[in-house]
């Protein structure tokens, strides 16, 4: 992981590293890079999950 | 024909969400992540949060800065650098590769927004079907 960091709040994302084959939540909170880190010292074999604040209304 | 259907996969609130499994690879390196990626047909380019592309070793720099920047439904030009990359389209299962694509993806300098799979090079390659009513997704190429 690069020391660069984002430079926008992760306000409105919860971003969960969920097990590949279990799909057990590992780690999730709304700083993704956090959640990254932490997955990868875990050694756990994780894919990520991105969900939006339901109360808001997202357009992409 | 080759093709590969997703149920259609449901955030905790039950909203459904166009979602499927890919494998961001640099293009150089090999260094990958695993994540989730929102189908977004209204997108023109692939786009990623910048921690997938930071973590993988792009970097987002002067050198990798793209002259246009992307404009979404606010009209706010945000900052964008682009990089080859290789997507690899998972199965449901996540464990096998179905497909794999090098694309030019854009990358955001921010966090709130989920991967995006847009049309250039990308959805542009499959025939897509999505049916709510059935809850699945279907890609066809």
């Amino acid at each position: 992981m690069s020391e660069e960091k984002s430079t926008y709040a992760e306000a409105q994302m919860t971003v969960r590293a969920i097990h590949i084959r279990t799909n057990q939540v590992l780690f999730e909170g709304i700083d993704g890079e956090e959640v990254i880190k932490k997955a990868d010292a875990s050694g756990e074999h994780y894919i990520l999950d991105f969900e939006t604040d339901p109360s808001y209304n997202f357009v992409f | 024909m080759n093709k590969h259907s997703y149920l259609l996969h449901k955030n905790t609130d039950g909203r459904p969400n166009l979602k499927i499994p890919i494998r961001v690879v640099h293009i150089e390196t090999g260094k990958s992540i695993h994540t989730l990626a929102t189908i977004d047909t209204g997108a023109d380019n692939c786009t990623f949060p910048s921690m997938i592309s930071l973590n993988i070793g792009n970097l987002l720099n002067e050198h990798s800065k793209s002259k246009n920047g992307t404009r979404g439904i606010s009209g706010e030009e945000q900052d964008t650098y682009k990089h080859w990359v290789t997507i690899e389209v998972l199965d449901s299962s996540r464990t096998k590769v179905i497909r794999s694509l090098n694309v030019i993806a854009n990358t955001l300098k921010r966090n709130d927004i989920p991967p995006l799979l847009g049309t250039s090079m990308f959805l542009d390659k499959f025939h897509l079907s999505i049916n709510y009513l059935e809850k699945e997704i279907e890609l066809k190429w």
